[in-house]
């Protein structure tokens, strides 16, 4: 219970982030750095990892997430519900080796009703996998042991997260020419 | 690339003045697309269908796009227009000559009339279908209301012959023109206009080549092939919403339709027996939307593309389909029942900020309980591997390697765009998808006009752009051009490019290498990727490498190269 709440808080303050950040865009140049001028290729969809600074050993580690094209026979990687297919590559940097557990990676719908399991981080710190979805959470966790493949919720503390680009998407209510239009009513709070 | 700043650019935009309104066109403006009583003497501008839970753009209630309004057959009795029939096949040898006539039509789609053009007074075009390595001569005929030229996409033939505007001065009205075709490769190659193709070409002017190659075990057997051409088209309770006639609308995403169309038609339909296989020779002709296939019931493989078939057949669940490129697949229906073939999306809704799943039905098949007479399943379960196109590939390698020979930045540029559209654009491209699905803005991609959107394709090695380009190399080189789409210009957007007259491999997708090749004339070059295409240069001649939306190709995407003896 407490994991979901932490998580939860977490999609709320991305959401913040994403709210607070983009009206005042509209309005001044003074557009952080990520905002600003995107990198090139798949490192404009690249996802940074940041520390929750809740395991010893990770509040100077930083991560991301490069998603990657997922070759196939067509010239885009889509799954049949018409959901882009990438492959993930995850890499935390600066962390030190946990004291007892392992970190697994996880992907999860930000309404956290499906989560999948990327996979443990090898010795680099590194682990990849493919995710089916259009926008999704990564989320880092320190685990006991290795959670069977097919597990469907991770149970120790999280260490790092990260929201997929597509987050920036949100509505246009009460922002830019929508301004008079209430958030509220199309669900966002 | 640096993000311009909201700021200037609207200062700039008050000073240059935006587009016009035209308060008395309005007067009965919603949003479900009502507007004027018709008039059959001229076009006259209404919003097309959109979304009603979305709210109005604040400010554009009175816009209309800055181009003069075109509707085909204007003037005309509608019931002097002769309706047009279904494809002809036309099976044809080496040295026949066939005629070809663009005209005016009418076609019934869903009970209503719509007047619209045709070869040979047929939807889609005639299929020529022509043995490899044969030569077939058109006596092509303009009865349209524009002058135009026909292009055969993919073939790998005389530049004179290519419709381009290195090739010949359009046909105009009532005139002719003699196309010599030479069929190089097998495979499913279209027919279509290279003058104002969002217009004619979204009218109806299109059909497929089919070139059959002399070897029997080319393709694995298979009980029936079907030859399918994908389209949508944008419509009201009023008719086709007009273009713009000498600049497009739609300029921004490109013009998606609200039908889709199958051969032309809404109502597509297959009956097949039980276990029976098809080959199906897919082609999307629309003028901007990718359609992501799904045969619901069915097993599929992937078998082939635009000029060959691919080094490794594989079985999958969709068909991701570009504009103007090609598929072949073999498709096996083992239950009885009826199924639908989708379009399956995830679509974007810009207001709400979300993705969400939408299906198009683009046909149905119904299986029935009967067994197929002779079963193909057998060759239908195992993946071949093509060791012809191995074979031919692998000549291809020590180049796949080399550095990079060319370089092509993809990017939009946009002036005197209406003050909410570039405010609400802001909002729209904090995130950019690959690839745009469905028309996320049909307001604002409808108001942003040929006049104001510059598409551009940008050599960063000499700063030239689009037709200032005009690259030369000589025939056998092998060239690695590298792409890059750029995902921070105003309005990025995903372009399937075509390159006239020549070959090519997709090598690699951000440094992801392709491990399973086909060769290709149109890829796709997704919002954000760095894609690196291997071209051989084996046919000589002026051409054209272009983004084949047609909206974008219109607003400049296209450059020019020549390929030397
Ligand atoms: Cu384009």
């Amino acid at each position: 219970m407490m994991l979901k709440k932490t998580t939860l808080s977490l999609i709320l303050g991305l959401f913040v982030m994403a709210f607070g950040v983009l009206p005042k865009a509209m309005a001044s140049p003074d557009l952080p750095a990520s905002l600003q001028c995107a990198e090139k290729g798949s490192e404009y969809y690249t996802i940074d990892l940041v520390t929750t600074k809740n395991i010893p050993g990770t509040g100077m580690a930083s991560g991301k997430a490069v998603m990657k094209f997922n070759p196939n026979p067509f010239g885009i990687s889509i799954s049949k519900d018409g959901s882009y297919l990438h492959r993930l590559e995850i890499q935390i940097s600066k962390a030190k080796k946990p004291g007892e557990g392992k970190f697994v990676a996880w992907v999860t719908t930000p309404e956290l009703d499906k989560v999948k399991m990327i996979g443990s981080l090898n010795k680099e710190f590194e682990v990849s996998g493919t995710v089916e979805w259009n926008k999704y959470i990564v989320v880092i966790t320190l685990e006991k042991e290795v959670p069977d493949e097919n597990a469907r919720m991770w149970s120790g503390p999280i260490a790092f997260r990260g929201l997929s680009r597509s987050g920036l998407m949100h509505t246009m209510a009460g922002h830019g020419p929508f301004a008079q239009e209430p958030c509220a009513k199309y669900g966002y709070y | 690339m640096q993000k311009f700043y909201p700021n200037t650019f609207f200062l700039l935009l008050i000073i240059a003045g935006c587009s016009q309104s035209l308060q008395a066109q309005h007067e009965h403006h919603n949003m479900s697309g009502h507007g004027m009583d018709m008039d059959t003497t001229q076009a006259v501008w209404r919003m097309p269908p959109m979304n009603m839970e979305m709210p109005m753009l604040p400010g554009m209630h009175n816009e209309l796009p800055p181009v003069e309004p075109f509707l085909a057959g204007m003037g005309l009795q509608k019931e002097d227009i002769p309706f047009a029939k279904p494809r002809e096949i036309l099976e044809l040898a080496d040295g026949d000559t066939v005629e070809l006539q663009a005209s005016i039509v009418r076609r019934s789609l869903e009970g209503k009339d719509y007047v619209m053009y045709g070869y040979n007074g047929q939807y889609p075009g005639p299929l020529l279908k022509a043995p490899q390595n044969s030569t077939v001569v058109v006596e092509f005929n303009n009865q349209i209301e524009f002058p135009t030229t026909v292009h055969w996409h993919g073939l790998r033939h005389d530049y004179r012959f290519d419709g381009t505007l290195f090739a010949q001065d359009p046909v105009l009205i009532g005139e002719s023109f003699t196309y010599e075709l030479y069929f190089r490769d097998a495979g499913v190659y279209w027919y279509h206009p290279h003058v104002l193709e969002y217009i004619q070409q979204d009218l109806g002017l299109y059909g497929n080549m089919l070139v059959e190659p002399p070897e029997d075990d080319y393709y694995n057997p298979v009980n029936r092939e079907e030859i399918v051409i994908l389209d949508d088209i944008l419509i009201d309770e009023q008719g086709l919403i007009p273009w713009g006639k000498s600049n497009p609308t739609h300029a921004l995403m490109g013009r998606f339709g609200n039908v889709m169309l199958v051969n032309g038609k809404t109502d597509y339909q297959l009956n097949v027996d039980k276990n029976e296989v098809l080959r199906f020779y897919i082609t999307n002709v629309a003028n901007t939307r990718t359609f992501n296939m799904v045969f619901e019931g069915a097993k599929v493989k992937v078998v082939g593309s635009d000029i060959s078939k691919f080094e490794e057949e594989v079985y999958t669940e969709n068909i991701p389909i570009a504009v103007a490129e090609r598929y072949i697949v073999e498709v096996l229906y083992e239950e009885p029942g009826t199924y639908p073939i989708l379009n399956s999306i995830q679509a974007i809704n810009h207001f709400r900020g979300e993705f969400y799943p939408h299906q198009d039905t683009l046909g149905m098949v119904t299986v029935s309980e009967h067994e197929v007479e002779e079963s193909y399943t057998e060759a239908f379960n195992s993946l071949r591997v093509n060791e012809d196109v191995k074979k031919d590939i692998a000549e291809y390698e020590p180049y796949f390697d080399k550095p990079v020979d060319k370089k092509l930045e993809l990017k939009v540029e946009v002036q005197n765009l209406p003050i909410p559209i570039m405010q609400s654009m802001e909002l729209d491209t904090a995130y950019v998808p690959h690839l745009e699905w469905n028309d996320t803005m049909p307001m604002m991609n409808w108001l942003s006009t040929g006049k104001q959107v510059e598409w551009i394709l940008h050599d960063p090695a000499t700063g030239k752009n689009n037709m200032d380009i005009n690259w030369d190399f000589k025939k056998g080189d092998v060239v690695k051009l590298r792409i890059f789409n750029d995902p921070d210009t105003f309005h990025p957007m995903n372009h399937p490019f075509h390159i006239h007259g020549q070959r090519h491999l997709v090598l690699n997708i951000d440094g992801a290498e392709n491990p399973n090749m086909v060769w290709k004339d149109t890829s796709i070059i997704p919002v954000g990727a760095t894609v690196d295409l291997l071209i051989d240069m084996s046919n000589p001649g002026k051409w054209m490498m272009h983004c084949h939306i047609g909206e974008h190709l219109d607003a400049g995407m296209m450059l020019g190269f020549e390929v030397g003896e």
